[in-house]
């Protein structure tokens, strides 16, 4: 009865296999998949490797070997050929494989090498085909799984992949931006191959978007504020280009991203692994405040000193956006109204500016980090001001800042 | 995402810091004359017959892309043990990115010595070969899918005589990947002329 039911399931596999829209499936012999003996008599065999997973264009062709040990205490014959796995995008088909010898008898504790070649051929579809080397009939019932497992088998994965015929340059654009204004970046699209291919650029696209969760996430920008211009086809060996413009409302505030999707029908992509056709846009929007921030302090009575220390720091990709376009330094105005409500204004005693240097040595390939010894890359950037008023008047006073160019400031107020 | 473009960001914010500061600084500067590119020079002193020599010499040793010309060169000479370190940043205004070249000037023989350099100098056209050339490589396809990087490259030159050591005695183009998010730079080596990529390289901080 048990054996039975593992033929059906084993057939159940080869019509679910049909029934994904495969047609290249191996043929099959049925008589495989039904199990020959109990547990006890399915052979003690180690093949090693039992994974192998190639990377072929179309016309391509690799040869491996396989070892099969023979464990048992009596000789083992190896029929090996494939056998279709019930999962995976294609099926290897049978004839791309050859594995030589055909048949093979292991004696007693020997071991036997069989050579697997696989030819792709030139017309095959770009995409991860897979298949299991099977080198005896035999078959594990195997629950929870529905279809019966081989014991004595080399996995064998082929992802047949072809360059990219479309190559898109400027797929990562950041920027610090301003509210109300608009801002147009370009991307450039290149058809290297020999036919006309369409282009349908889109804002947005939920298959590849990966949610940001928290309250630090950035905003995601609205499809309203983009404007994309583009051809909806790139001509052979012709570059196109993909005008994006961002049009920024004036209630626009922080860290905005989006993706746009190229959409473009590259056939040496499959649709899964076209992701590289995203644009991502990662804008920092910087708003003019309209007042300044007030900060209201007191003074003690003989108070000898009061020191007010402002500084803005930024890390250095946040002082350039695209293209190394620089953008303005950060600044701050810095003012005073006293106890007596009279405006007190004072240049600063103390300017500061510090930086975070590093030799990026981690981040260079050796025929960069060879040339460039003692070449220093700024990291961080700091503008600190101090602000002093001596012997000042006790009572309450009100401290402003006013940002220029600045994300975020801090202060710091001492008296003494 | 938004820390992916550090490095290349952070050099130009160096470089570019280094640019202005002849402009702003109150260190001793001296124009050396009115003559196309302009030359300047910062730091540790060096007058008459001395500069005119380093001058000649310097504009002698750099090497700029072909069909790059220099519009500026800013020289910033520190002491580094008994002779001079010279930092030498040029510009193009065919290029936003800057040639920094680093000489050592010894002061027994009276001649410099290029000690490194870090060359982004390059039209956006060559520039963008480099890259196209590294997206189509087979390699670099699989290592970049693998490490699902999707970051801007930066684009370096790489001289003759270091280039020898990977590959040939020609000019190369280093073309880098730098993910900071993920901590893995992936970077391939280009030959424009033959339109492959020569050496690869991944590494994972």
């Amino acid at each position: 009865m048990r054996y039975f039911i593992v033929a059906l399931l084993a057939l159940g596999m080869i019509v679910a296999a049909n029934a994904v829209g495969v047609e290249k499936v191996a043929v099959l012999e049925a008589k495989a998949a039904v199990q020959t003996g109990g547990q006890d008599s399915i052979a003690s065999l180690i093949i090693n490797p039992m994974y192998r997973g190639l990377q072929l264009k179309p016309g391509e062709e690799e040869e491996f070997t396989v070892k099969v040990k023979n464990r048992e205490d009596r000789a083992v014959e190896l029929e090996p050929r494939l056998w279709a796995m019930p999962f995976g995008e294609y099926v290897l088909e049978e004839g791309w494989v050859n594995i030589s010898p055909a048949r093979a008898v292991v004696e007693k504790g020997g071991e036997q090498e069989f050579t697997i070649k696989v030819s792709v051929p030139a017309d095959a579809d770009v995409g991860s085909y897979g298949a299991q080397i099977i080198f005896t009939n035999e078959t594990t019932p195997s629950m929870p799984y529905p279809y019966p497992r081989m014991p004595s088998a080399l996995t064998l994965s082929v992802s047949v992949w072809k360059p990219p015929t479309v190559v898109v340059s400027n797929n990562f654009i950041h920027d610090r931006v301003e509210a109300g204004k608009t801002y147009e970046y370009v991307v450039s699209v290149e058809n290297r191959g020999n036919t006309t291919i369409p282009m349908n650029p889109k804002f947005g696209d939920e298959r590849y978007d990966v949610r940001c969760a928290g309250m630090y996430c950035p905003g995601e920008l609205e499809e309203d504020w983009i404007t994309i211009t583009a051809p909806d086809s790139i001509p052979p060996h012709s570059r196109a280009k993909v005008r994006i413009a961002v049009k920024l409302p004036e209630y626009a505030r922080g860290q905005y991203e989006g993706r746009i999707n190229l959409n473009i029908e590259d056939p040496s992509r499959p649709e899964w692994r076209r992701y590289d056709q995203l644009v991502t846009l990662s804008l920092q929007v910087w708003q003019k405040p309209s007042s300044p921030y007030e900060k209201v302090f007191t003074v003690k009575d003989g108070t000898e000193m009061l020191s007010v220390e402002v500084s803005v720091s930024e890390f250095a990709y946040e002082k350039y956006g695209t293209c190394g376009r620089p953008v303005a330094e950060p600044s701050f105005k810095v003012w005073f109204i006293d106890p007596g409500s009279r405006e007190v204004r004072v240049e600063p005693t103390k300017t500061v500016i510090a930086e975070t240097v590093n030799l990026g040595s981690w981040g260079q390939p050796p025929w960069e980090a060879e040339c460039s010894p003692g070449m220093y890359s700024v990291e961080r950037i700091t503008f600190r001001d101090t602000f002093l008023i001596e012997n000042p008047e006790a009572g309450t006073w009100h401290l402003y800042i006013m940002p220029e160019n600045a994300q975020k400031f801090e202060y710091t107020i001492e008296v003494k | 995402m938004v820390r992916a473009l550090l490095l290349l960001l952070i050099f130009l914010a160096g470089c570019t810091t280094a640019q202005k500061s002849h402009i702003s600084s109150s260190s001793p500067q001296v124009q050396v004359e009115e003559e196309l590119p302009e030359f300047y020079v910062r730091g540790v002193e060096i007058e008459g017959e001395k500069l005119e020599e380093m001058k000649n010499q310097i504009m002698r040793a750099l090497v700029p892309l072909p069909g790059v010309t220099y519009e500026a060169i800013n020289v910033t000479a520190t002491e580094l043990g008994t002779g001079l370190n010279l930092e030498v940043v040029a510009s193009s205004r065919v290029s936003e990115g800057l040639d920094i070249y680093r000489f050592y000037y010894d002061p027994g023989s009276r001649k410099i010595t290029l000690k490194g350099y870090v060359l982004e100098a390059i039209p956006p056209t060559v520039r963008s070969k480099a890259v196209s050339i590294a997206l189509y490589s087979e390699e670099m396809q699989r290592i970049l899918s693998e490490n699902a990087i999707a970051v801007e490259p930066r684009v370096r030159r790489i001289l003759p005589e270091t280039a020898a050591k990977y590959y040939a005695p020609k000019t190369l183009f280093s073309v880098t990947w730098s993910d900071f998010e993920k901590r893995v730079v992936v970077s391939a080596l280009v030959d424009l002329d033959n339109g492959r990529v020569v050496q690869t390289w991944t590494g994972r901080g």
